[in-house]
């Protein structure tokens, strides 16, 4: 029998940042306590993320979600649009590194899309670019992807 | 933008993000998660987790942790004497460059160091007391951890380390709340035990009235609830029905059980009794208002001719007024040796003939309403025709009384009692 806790080891292993040891009433673990859904699309085997206009803690946690769901169920590369993200901060970052680590578990590929010129150089900086690959826009993106994946299909949802 | 000035932004935004984190009180394990993932996020480190130090069980529970491998436990047992070394490194501790001192703590867990793969460890420490660690992995870019992200990492750890630290004053202190409200629950309850003991013990000497402390404390908490008091008032008013009729412990017990109405000089001496209660009562630190003035009062009347102050209207307090009010209805609806009690509808017009000359038109009018209440089964409960007991039957015969005296009461109590009082 697995109890709970075990469940959040796995989890910690698999790389999602949760809390191990709930304190207090209502105490969730690791769900953000209202979900609004992430736009995504699919085309072949790829989906396309819509990240938010702030990657903060709650938004980037959905965002995070909605990736490991889309690997879980056959996604083989993922890209992220931060079209609408004008600014993405410390927790923002730190949630795109799980992202990272999740898609490199899964062997998928992941592209960064459309992503403004501050937070790209902020990427470059802290190193995320050494394990992601930044697309100008989408149809880049998607081009990018071709020759690895079934990308061609029409969207899907 | 320079490297250097953009790298500079980030850690103030982070810290300033923190900042925010840490004041966040209400969610403690929200609060250490976010904190958490900034410090990741500073430097985009990949792995790592927060663990608590528990200093009485000589242990660190990982509290938050991302991307550990092979963390087969997520407690690591820190003796006292380590605890002391990770506080007084005063800096964060590279693995792979230890101090000695560091050397020794490394060597003593290196099974559990080697399993979470992390390359620093930053004890967090508050008042050179070890409060828990940060581990942290590698950065994305793959560089080593420069001194001056060090000095960064360390910065924004305090943080975090003061969070945790703050967090458990906050139990220290709701958890010695809550021991203090159950002493303080504890001794009221004792007063009140106390309290009832007392009278019992003013009810013993009078053979007459056993019981009657009790009621009179039962009526006028009716009352009192009635008229709207708060909880802590009506538990208070309780209490001085109580005790009101304390002060006949020192009334000699020929008087007291004396089966004929009392002469002039028994009269006398039992018109002690009222203001011997008080003295009885205040010494004591009641944790109710007025509980002496209220048994001092309790025999005074509206117009001023009641003893022992002769006190008018409202200067008669108001909890005295209420007790005035529920005496008088026991003594009339009990037997005495002299006479047997009254029946209802007598009591009533006993009341109201005496309405703004002995009570008080609002008692008087708040008694009618809440006896009301009870008869045509709106109150919660029949608190009063219970004490009245099973000797008075059909008591919803006295409700058109009841109905007249609250609509004769309710547009001119005020003017009576201040044309009695003389106001």
């Amino acid at each position: 029998m697995t109890t709970r806790f075990d469940d959040k080891i796995r989890e910690v292993r698999s790389g999602v940042c949760v809390t191990l040891w709930p304190q207090g009433k209502g105490a969730a673990w690791g769900m953000a306590e209202s979900e609004t859904p992430v736009r995504t699309r699919r085309v072949g085997d790829t989906a396309i993320i819509y990240a938010s206009d702030y990657l903060n803690k709650l938004s980037g946690e959905r965002i995070e979600r909605e990736c490991r769901r889309q690997l879980e169920s056959g996604s083989r590369a993922l890209v992220i649009n931060f079209q609408d993200t004008e600014l993405v901060n410390s927790i923002g970052v730190s949630i795109l590194m799980g992202v990272i680590d999740a898609s490199e578990q899964s062997s998928a590929q992941l592209i960064f899309s459309d992503v403004n010129s501050h937070t790209a150089k902020l990427f470059e900086m802290l190193g995320l670019t050494r394990h992601v690959n930044l697309a100008k826009d989408e149809a880049e993106a998607l081009a990018l992807l071709a020759p690895q994946t079934n990308a061609a299909g029409s969207p899907a949802s | 933008m320079e490297t250097n000035t953009q790298r500079l932004l980030h850690t103030f935004a982070t810290l300033a993000d923190l900042g925010q984190e840490i004041a966040n009180t209400a969610d403690f394990e929200e609060m250490l998660r976010n904190s958490f993932h900034l410090l990741l996020g500073s430097f985009a480190i990949r792995r790592g987790a927060v663990g608590e130090y528990d200093r009485e069980r000589g242990e660190l529970r990982l509290i938050a942790a991302r991307g550990l491998a092979q963390t087969q436990d997520s407690s690591l047992p820190i003796a006292g004497a380590h605890a002391r070394e990770l506080a007084s490194l005063g800096s964060a501790l590279s693995l792979g460059d230890a101090t000695k001192e560091a050397e020794r703590f490394l060597e003593d867990h290196k099974q559990f160091f080697a399993a979470v793969e992390v390359e620093l460890l930053i004890p967090l420490v508050v008042r050179d007391r070890l409060i828990g660690v940060v581990l942290l992995g590698e950065k994305a870019t793959g560089e080593k951890f420069s001194d001056e992200d060090l000095e960064v990492l360390r910065a924004l750890a305090r943080h975090i380390g003061v969070g945790i630290h703050s967090h458990r004053l906050l139990e220290e202190v709701e958890c010695k709340a809550a021991e203090n409200r159950q002493l303080y629950d504890g001794l009221r309850a004792i007063y009140k035990e106390t309290v009832h003991a007392f009278a019992a013990a003013i009810d013993i000497k009078d053979r007459y009235t056993q019981g009657h402390s009790v009621r009179v404390g039962k009526y006028s908490e009716i009352i009192a609830r009635e008229m709207g008091w708060s909880d802590d008032a009506v538990e208070g008013i309780a209490i001085a029905g109580y005790l009101h009729d304390i002060g006949k412990l020192i009334v000699d017990l020929n008087v007291i059980n004396s089966p004929e109405r009392f002469n002039a000089k028994e009269s006398k001496e039992m018109s002690r009794h009222p203001a011997a209660g008080y003295e009885i009562l205040s010494p004591i630190s009641h944790p109710y208002a007025d509980i002496p003035l209220m048994a001092r009062h309790h025999h005074e009347r509206i117009d001023g001719n009641g003893y022992p102050d002769g006190l008018k209207g409202d200067q008669i307090p108001a909890g005295a007024r209420i007790v005035t009010l529920a005496d008088s209805f026991d003594a009339m609806t009990t037997d005495r040796p002299y006479r047997k009690k009254l029946p209802l509808a007598d009591v009533l017009e006993d009341f109201r003939l005496n309405t703004g000359t002995q009570f008080a038109p609002e008692v008087v009018c708040a008694f009618c309403r809440a006896f009301l209440k009870e008869i045509e089964g709106t109150a919660k409960e029949q608190r009063l025709i219970k004490l009245l007991g099973k000797n008075y039957e059909n008591v919803e015969r006295v409700s058109p009384l009841l109905t007249q005296m609250i609509s004769d009461l309710d547009g001119n109590g005020d003017s009576r009692a201040a044309s009695a009082a003389g106001h």
